[in-house]
């Protein structure tokens, strides 16, 4: 009898499973880009510029290795936005301008946690 | 231009495999849980396939799963009359005897003009004459005219028949052998052969359509000449 509904319930079991799994991935990664972001803007208060450059490209690279995996599941121009940020507070940080790096890196995190939250079961997310 | 391409091969095939296992009723009548999911599945799969920024996923995703629940509510429909009821909703009966069931046509929001349309399409030009006329859940009316109103059998009149009319199996379509109904008529190749030189053809090629039914009558069709 349970048969009949194997397909159809394995189907479901496999996309809520799929769907769980990216929600903890992109938690997991996100929280540790956006620590490693926040010691980069502290580091850029103390104007620490390879300390905040070392941050930014370690972070960067982290990113970049995920993309393929984030464009599977996450609108692409959210990422393109991300990726434009990084560009920028890259720039600014090679240039030390501490106020324009700062913002840069602040709107960064902030589309970090834009794409954190939008996987997350949240009651918010679902209205 | 490539990723519309494939895209939009992915989702019209993934569509196809679910109405295929939707089932045959799907394409013909739709019961209203059946409508809602054709709806929806058409609107999720031409989003991803226009708009390059959302990911596939977002359109298949959403298409597996109404298709996994809309096969989990056909199965437990199949199982339980309650939720069936609950469901796809009960048929309903709008004429009973000759008699407009009044109720059940404000019930509906089934006008006068409605009922009387389909019992034309069925031939009855009286509400009088029907027995019972029943709205489906597929939105088609079923009508039962009154046994006097009832075109007459062959039964009735005591005309005895020949034989009941059996299914033609088609042996070649189109130019092409079909070698398994061959087989299951119970036929070879040579008599085959021995067909098609009667009617002075040499190959199946030739031949648009042969059938052959239970009571051994051949339906022969050569192919045109192109």
């Amino acid at each position: 009898m349970m048969k009949a509904y194997l397909p159809a319930l394995s189907t479901l079991t496999l996309i809520l499973l799929l769907s769980l799994w990216v929600e903890h991935q992109m938690d997991r990664d996100a929280q540790l880009w956006q620590a490693e972001l926040h010691t980069a803007q502290e580091e850029c208060m103390q104007e620490a510029w390879p300390d905040v450059r070392a941050h930014l490209d370690h972070v960067h690279q982290s990113w970049t290795a995920q993309e393929r995996f984030l464009r599977v599941f996450y609108p692409h121009n959210i990422l393109d936005e991300a990726n434009t940020l990084f560009a920028q507070a890259k720039v600014f940080a090679d240039i030390e301008a501490q106020s324009e790096a700062l913002s840069q890196l602040s709107a960064l995190q902030e589309q970090l946690h834009t794409l954190r939250d939008m996987e997350r079961l949240t009651l918010e997310n679902i209205l | 231009m490539i990723v519309a391409f494939t895209r939009t091969l992915i989702l019209y095939f993934l569509i196809m495999v679910g109405m295929r296992l939707m089932g045959k009723r799907q394409i013909g009548e739709l019961e209203p849980s059946e409508l809602v999911l054709t709806m929806m599945i058409s609107d999720l799969a031409t989003v991803p396939m226009q708009d390059f920024g959302i990911p596939l996923l977002a359109g298949v995703i959403p298409i597996l799963t109404l298709l996994s629940v809309s096969l989990l509510l056909s199965q437990l429909s199949l199982r339980s009359l309650r939720f069936r009821k609950l469901i796809c909703g009960v048929p309903t009966v709008l004429i009973r005897e000759g008699v407009v069931q009044q109720k059940a046509m404000r019930e509906n929001r089934y006008t006068l003009d409605e009922l009387l349309e389909q019992l034309r399409g069925a031939g009855i030009s009286s509400i009088a004459d029907v027995q019972y006329a029943i709205l489906e859940n597929s939105g088609q009316l079923s009508v039962l005219p009154r046994a006097s109103r009832q075109p007459l059998t062959p039964e009735q009149m005591g005309v005895p028949l020949r034989q009941e009319e059996t299914l033609p199996i088609v042996l070649i379509n189109d130019g092409r052998l079909l070698a398994r109904n061959l087989e299951a008529c119970g036929k070879d190749s040579s008599w085959l052969q021995a067909v098609l030189h009667s009617r002075h053809v040499s190959s199946p090629r030739e031949v648009f359509l042969l059938t052959l039914d239970e009571l051994g009558q051949l339906n022969f069709i050569p192919k045109e000449d192109e």
